[in-house]
């Protein structure tokens, strides 16, 4: 019988393009100090640390070991766990087998990214491509493809994209930790810089700083730390071959739709928008929030756009997604998927403040992208029933 | 524990100083399909999940687990990547069976150590601000350690020497090992100095190769093999960071990830209830060290307990049958390998390096400068 | 403290020098490049999947390759293309214009890879148009980045 994990702790720092006032360690205890308060819990009250980040993105190795003097990990149990786009939700499932497996009391899942210590040129991204090979110029290509294709097949306009981009941009002037915060015009949006069209500027994900701390607990001591545990239902990793980019262009099911269907249908989610009431993805452009959410089954095949018109997906909507304003807004690269399970926790806690969705959320799920397209999706609950 | 967990089936590559005919991948595919081979388990039916054991720094690529997704099985299922010590990726993996949602999970290590310098790496592990500048790296971090060490405690160049000879020795009984050879302590005292008193032949050598396990639980585990070697015990911990905040002579992280791991196993006296350990020791002193830190002896007692051959084959608890990390054994792969080692001792599979009826081993992984991070897992036949 | 801070930065290279291995698989491809200007692939045993980049196993079926190697391309067919209006992008990769490419014999969606693209008029550049590589007459190395300068369409 698996065992039970529950979130009781969430902490985030203010993401900001730059953060000169801290040196990566102070930032990620700003993370820490947040979760643990959130916690109502002492440091010496947490039996292990997991870390994550980007591992090349600031130039260290073994980050880790440094953290430990902003984690608080010296003499606890703990590790590094590292899967590119993907680690902020790894490290959420590492820290939820931990508190589910018996062995300890409460986990602190750390991760961070700041962005500004890496010089141009010298991002991570780089250095993702196999040397061996062929060209790769990274992720704009690509998205921008997506656009094109999403709007050929679907008769979506860039209208739409500038529709779902505005949600984005009111989610984020709600919430304080976002890093965007715009307060765009629909001319702002189709005015910004065209880099690959159809994908603008305003349409990517920003190079962020910030850090996001979660701690779970299990079954026996999660309700007597919290009387809002949040439940870590499941969760699903679906990895990928290592190939270009532009190889998942494809007619093979994507990593999204498997980590769905498997998830659904272990637990016994048949109708979407119904049975879960609130999604926070890893959308790295405006673009990928259209088609993702259709291959995450938010809506049929090709109504993404649609669903964006009507305002579905808004806070006040039916099916809100990203309400935190997502990744177009903030984006520290390791944390980013952790930030997506904090901000869904905090939904289901009804602690979102400015941003919390008008629907009640008792189910939420929250996602990660990256690596060679890989998808995490963990489902959050209010009760575990 | 909840539930029990078995070992169901070890592979290895030879570790060799250069593999220049395989792509990093390559070596990890080697060892899955051995793998694979010898336990008769089909990839998708029978393995649910896969943690491995690498560094983006030490592949050379960024989210360097992306190489090894279509050599684990891991194409539309879950890979995820410990960013430590191989031993790492066995706890993890264990957790991800004792939390239930696994009931069967591969660990795979691979490293090409040939690939770049690693004093390069190793230095980005010390922090920008600061000690990079110094120019430290792992040896040199380990120079200031075994110099603390063998001050505080007398243990003396002879004592660490006779690490190296006695893995070397060892190796000789080891198909997998690299370096394998009858020296004297006078050649060891005699190699060129690296960082004082740390020579060449006290340091683990460059080395290439891939280790891979399954874990299963109980019932699946019984299915599978009628030798399971059962995890039961485990413990992690980290030390401080600056090497100026601990003292470096004693491994506070260790003692604890010791205890911990047998609380959990229920050994109350190691060096009487374990029968023989596969521990990480980068360089000749840590052996010594960590045999304190493990409490198989008392504080500064590490020098008497190689003194007395307490640690040879055919001694009271054999350490390092395999010859160790000094024999060659790359980062990451190491502490998988111990663990394999470890295993294969459980099962009397170990050939000739074999430790005769042992029924209790312990498997030791480390992570970072001084051994920062720490990790001890008690196996039991 | 009424002392306004002062925040500084100390700037840092990180120079690492890696030796990769094509290994015996990638390593075969690297040889028939620079050497024949030939672009080779391996299969699947099971599944008959062609492999490019050629490699150990088939990720859909986790064997080991088959000793079957095929040639492949080398005209192309473009899938997709764009002009690197990003700054700094042009210089970096020689070129305007990039394409993704599916070399003849390979199954597009799993093998395509980027290229850099040599048009005199690039209005035009159309999706699914037939391209050939121009090969580096000198100082091969078998590395496709390199020893392929660009591919330009098929005239005629
Ligand atoms: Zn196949």
């Amino acid at each position: 019988m698996a065992g039970r994990a529950a979130i009781v702790g969430v902490g985030q720092t203010y993401h900001r393009s730059k953060r000169p006032d801290v040196n990566q360690i102070e930032m990620i205890n700003e993370a820490v100090r947040a979760a643990l308060e959130d916690a109502q819990l002492t440091p010496k009250e947490i039996d292990c640390v997991l870390f994550g980040n980007m591992e090349q993105a600031e130039g260290s190795y073994l980050m880790d070991c440094w953290a430990t003097e902003g984690t608080g990990a010296y003499l606890k149990e703990g590790c590094k766990v590292h899967t590119g786009g993907t680690t902020g939700a790894s490290v959420a499932e590492a820290a939820a087998h931990h508190a589910a497996s018996g062995l300890f009391d409460t986990v602190l899942a750390v991760t961070y990214e700041k962005q500004d210590e890496t010089p141009a040129g010298m991002g991570p991204l780089a250095l993702v491509q196999d040397y061996l090979w062929a060209i790769h110029t990274g992720a704009f290509g690509w998205f921008a493809r997506m656009g094109r294709k999403y709007m050929l097949e679907t008769g979506c306009q860039e209208e739409h994209a500038a529709i779902t981009r505005l949600k984005s941009d009111r989610c984020a002037c709600k919430n304080p930790h976002a890093h965007l915060r715009l307060n765009l015009t629909m001319q702002d949006v189709l005015n910004s810089r065209m880099l690959l069209y159809p994908l603008r500027l305003l349409y990517m994900c920003p190079t962020t700083a910030g850090a996001c701390a979660l701690v779970f607990a299990s079954e026996e001591r999660a309700p007597k730390i919290t009387k809002k545990p949040v439940w870590v239902k499941d969760w699903e990793t679906v990895h990928y071959e290592m190939v270009g980019y532009e190889a998942y262009f494809t007619s093979r099911m994507t990593s999204m739709e498997t980590a769905a269907n498997r998830i659904y249908h272990r637990n016994g989610i048949t109708n979407v928008r119904r049975d879960i009431q609130c999604a926070e993805i890893y959308e790295p452009s405006t673009w990928s929030e259209l088609q993702f959410s259709e291959w995450f089954h938010f809506c049929e095949k090709g109504e993404a756009w649609r669903m964006a018109e009507k305002g579905v997906s808004d806070l006040e909507g039916e099916f809100p997604i990203n309400p935190s304003g997502g990744v177009v807004c903030t984006n520290p690269i390791g944390c980013t998927a952790m930030v997506r399970v904090a901000e869904a926790a905090l939904q289901i806690r009804g602690d979102a403040g400015e941003h919390q969705v008008t629907r009640d959320v008792k189910r939420a799920v929250a996602t990660g992208f990256g690596g060679s397209f890989w998808t995490e999706m963990l489902l959050l609950q209010r009760s575990w029933d | 524990m909840n539930q029990r967990v078995a070992i169901v089936g070890v592979a290895q590559t030879r570790y060799q100083s250069s593999r220049d005919d395989a792509r990093v991948f390559e070596l990890t595919f080697e060892v899955v399909e051995r793998l694979l081979d010898e336990t008769g388990l089909s990839i998708w039916k029978d393995i649910n999940a896969v943690v491995s054991s690498g560094d983006d720094y030490v592949d050379g690529k960024g989210i360097s687990n992306d190489q090894i997704t279509e050599v684990v099985g891991a194409q539309y299922r879950a890979e995820h990547k410990v960013a430590a010590d191989g031993a790492f990726a066995v706890r993890y993996a264990l957790l991800q069976v004792l939390s239930g949602h696994h009931d069967a999970v591969m660990v795979t290590a691979h490293c090409k150590e040939s690939m770049i310098d690693q004093n390069l790496i190793n230095n980005l592990a010390f922090d920008p601000l600061y000690q990079r500048y110094l120019g430290f790296d792992l040896v040199s971090a380990a120079a200031l350690q075994a110099q603390r060490y063998m001050h505080k405690y007398g243990i003396t160049p002879e004592q660490c020497a006779k690490v190296v000879v006695k893995s070397l020795k060892n190796a000789k009984n080891n198909p997998y090992a690299q370096v394998a050879q009858d020296i004297t302590i006078e050649e060891v005292l005699r190699s060129p100095l690296l960082a004082d008193p740390i020579r060449t032949l006290d340091c683990k050598p460059v080395s290439d190769g891939a280790c891979a396990l399954i874990l299963a639980s109980e019932q699946k585990a019984k299915r599978i093999t009628d030798k399971p070697v059962w995890i039961k015990g485990i413990g992690s911990c980290y030390d401080a960071f600056y090497l100026g905040d601990r003292d470096l002579a004693d491994c506070d992280s260790l003692v604890v990830a010791a205890q911990r791991a047998y609380k959990m196993a229920g050994i109350n006296n190691p060096r009487n209830e374990i029968d023989v350990a596969e521990i990480s020791g980068e360089f000749s002193y840590q052996e010594l060290l960590w045999y304190e830190g493990l409490g198989l002896c008392g504080r500064g007692e590490g020098g008497k307990l190689i003194d007395q051959g307490v640690t040879k084959m055919g001694g009271e608890l054999p350490v390092n049958p395999s010859g160790g990390l000094l024999s060659g054994c790359p980062h990451h792969v190491a502490g998988v390998a111990r663990v394999a080692e470890v295993a294969l001792q459980m099962r009397g599979e170990a050939g000739a390096r074999q430790v005769p009826g042992a029924k209790t081993g312990l498997a030791h992984g480390i992570t970072g400068p001084c051994g920062q991070l720490q990790c001890v897992i008690i196996l039991g036949s | 403290m009424t002392e306004k801070a002062e925040f500084m930065r100390l700037p840092a290279t990180v120079n690492l020098e890696y030796k990769y291995s094509t290994g015996r698989y990638l390593g075969r491809f690297y040889k028939e490049l620079r050497d024949n200007k030939r672009l080779v692939a391996n299969k699947c045993g099971k599944c008959g999947r062609v492999l490019f980049p050629p490699r150990i196993a088939c990720p859909d079926c986790m064997v080991r390759a088959s000793d079957e190697w095929v040639e492949v391309g080398p005209q192309a067919t473009l899938i997709f293309f764009y002009e690197l209006q990003i700054p700094g992008l042009a210089e970096r990769h020689a070129a305007n214009y990039l394409g993704v490419l599916a070399l003849d014999g390979t199954e597009a969606e799993l093998s395509c890879f980027e290229h850099r693209l040599m048009v005199d008029d690039p209005g035009k550049l159309r999706e699914g148009m037939r391209m050939e590589p121009v090969f580096n007459e000198e100082g091969r190395t078998g590395r496709i980045r390199d020893d392929i300068l660009g591919f330009k369409p098929i005239e005629g």
